[in-house]
């Protein structure tokens, strides 16, 4: 099993956000979690990422055995990438610094430099503003940047938080279009998202979070179809 | 020809007060603390760098005192980092409290140890004529170190990849963390590599003016929290542009007015930079940021 959540509680202070969550991941498989806003999804990536810590449960991930305790930097070498909430780039960093810090842990030059081309290559806008300071980026122009820097040190899975979140809607289905493609590159993704149109549409995997709970999980197909989905998350 | 000598011992004492500043900027821009003890610890730089002196004063090492001045206060930034701001960073003004209990230790040890009253840095210097001035080269020597250090550093802080983590640490903890960097290490490294600046200055300053004493960390350290406001906190580059202007200012304003100025001139800067632009020359105007 590549990924196994089992039983997480985290908290904020003494409110609960996550409670009991679980689940399963395999290899290349794409995982989406939607839900309304504050439901806790975010925090169920910021946790696997290391960058909260849960009061119990563990999570398993491949060969490195339990990581609930490990701190974010230990659990992004081990191949984990976090694309935040909200972009968060480096705004006082170029593009092109802001890449060289998504290969921070990759010690091989060669390989780094390969990796930038590769990105400016697929992305080309940032080949463009390559030297410009991330400030001075477009909202669509961050969001690139923020997973082309999750990118750069070859990930074996990468949590996606929100990505459509405050983008345009032509800019939204580029992104989507985007993860299609990761999709065929067999790449491993874990999606929160509230766009859950677009999540199901992409997801191989779905489940639906309220209150820091998951209530309902399948397929997308499946829930693509569950009444109780449709008429709270897909428009009736 | 006054005015060439001034301007020379202008820019001489603004690259000790850039170099002080400078470890304030790297410190508050990554840990978002202003380390109360910097001072001082630019003052136990000078005081290590003269007993390199005693260790063999018919052949006395100027190198040797400036390494070890680095080393020690390097070493020292280290220890203060891990006991006195780590445990707690995360309380907003405790480590304020902390590193000024550091402060107080640091001075009253040197003054036990040494005796308070001023000391003189013996090393000497053949003097080097330049028209009709004469200068004692440690002189030329302090400008030529200080500034080809405040390159060194501004070349490591832009170019390498650890410049980078610290910039990236001092924009946003949780993405650098995420993004694999040891948040923890680049703190401890900053804190220890803007100590070992700071003992560096504080040999310069000794080999240059003369003397030491346990409270120069006091004078020192006040006018490198002015630069470093003045400057725009937490900015480097501002840090060393106003230490160096305002070395130049103080030498002037003793020329214009008197000596008796000199001090209150660094006081009306921070006022007017307070006044008019309160994010300091190169600094940015923000909203505090919280988690």
């Amino acid at each position: 099993m590549f990924l196994q959540v089992i039983g997480i509680d985290v908290f904020y202070g003494n409110i609960q956000a996550l409670n009991g969550i679980s689940f399963e991941m395999e290899e290349s498989e794409i995982i989406s979690i939607i839900g309304s806003n504050g439901v806790g999804k975010s925090t169920v990536l910021k946790t696997i990422s290391g960058l909260k810590s849960a009061k119990k449960g563990k999570i398993l991930f491949s060969s490195r055995g339990e990581i609930q305790r490990s701190p974010a930097h230990e659990i992004s070498a081990m191949g984990i990438n976090y694309i935040p909430e909200g972009r968060q780039i480096l705004t006082r960093l170029t593009v092109k610094e802001n890449l060289l810090m998504g290969a921070y842990r990759i010690k091989d030059k060669r390989q780094i430099k390969t990796g930038l081309e590769n990105m400016l290559e697929r992305f080309p806008v940032l080949r463009e503003r390559e030297n410009q300071l991330a400030l001075t980026l477009s909202g669509g122009e961050q969001q690139m940047l923020a997973i082309a820097r999750g990118l750069m040190s070859f990930p074996t899975l990468i949590l996606m938080d929100e990505p459509s979140l405050g983008l345009a809607p032509l800019l939204i289905k580029n992104l989507f279009k985007l993860i299609m493609e990761f999709k065929k590159e067999k790449k491993s993704i874990i999606l929160v998202e509230q766009n859950a149109v677009q999540a199901l549409r992409v997801s191989d995997k779905s489940y639906v979070m309220q209150g820091g709970r998951f209530i309902l999980s399948g397929t997308s197909t499946e829930l693509m179809q569950n009444e109780l989905v449709r008429q709270a998350y897909l428009g009736g | 020809m006054i005015w060439i000598q001034q301007l020379i011992n202008g820019i001489g004492l603004g690259s000790t007060y850039a170099l002080v500043a400078v470890g304030y900027a790297l410190v508050f821009g990554v840990l978002k603390v202003l380390n109360m003890a910097h001072g001082d610890i630019f003052m136990l730089g000078s005081y290590v760098g003269l007993m390199t002196y005693f260790l063999s004063p018919s052949n006395p090492n100027p190198f040797l005192a400036v390494a070890a001045g680095f080393i020690v206060s390097g070493i020292a930034g280290l220890v203060m980092e891990r006991l006195t701001i780590r445990p707690v960073i995360k309380e907003h003004l405790t480590p304020l409290l902390t590193t000024i209990a550091v402060s107080i230790i640091l001075q009253n040890s040197v003054r036990l140890f040494f005796g308070p009253i001023q000391k003189s840095y013996p090393f000497e210097f053949e003097k080097i004529s330049w028209g009709t001035l004469m200068f004692p080269s440690i002189v030329f020597i302090n400008l030529i170190a200080s500034i080809l250090i405040m390159l060194l550093l501004v070349l490591f802080i832009k170019k390498t990849r650890m410049g980078r983590a610290i910039r990236s640490v001092s924009e946003n903890q949780d993405i650098s963390a995420s993004l694999g960097v040891n948040v923890s290490m680049v703190m401890m490294l900053t804190v220890g590599l803007a100590s070992a600046l700071g003992g560096l200055a504080g040999v310069l300053m000794g080999m240059t003016l003369g003397s030491i004493s346990p409270f120069i960390g006091i004078n020192y350290g006040l006018k490198g929290i002015i630069v470093l406001i003045v400057g725009g906190t937490g900015n480097i580059l501002g840090a060393m542009i106003f230490g160096i202007l305002l070395g130049l200012i103080e030498v002037f304003s003793v020329i214009v007015l008197s000596a008796a100025y000199r001090d209150i001139v660094a006081v009306c800067c921070l006022i007017i930079i307070l006044v008019f632009r309160p994010q300091g020359l190169f600094g940015e105007l923000g909203v505090k940021k919280e988690a």
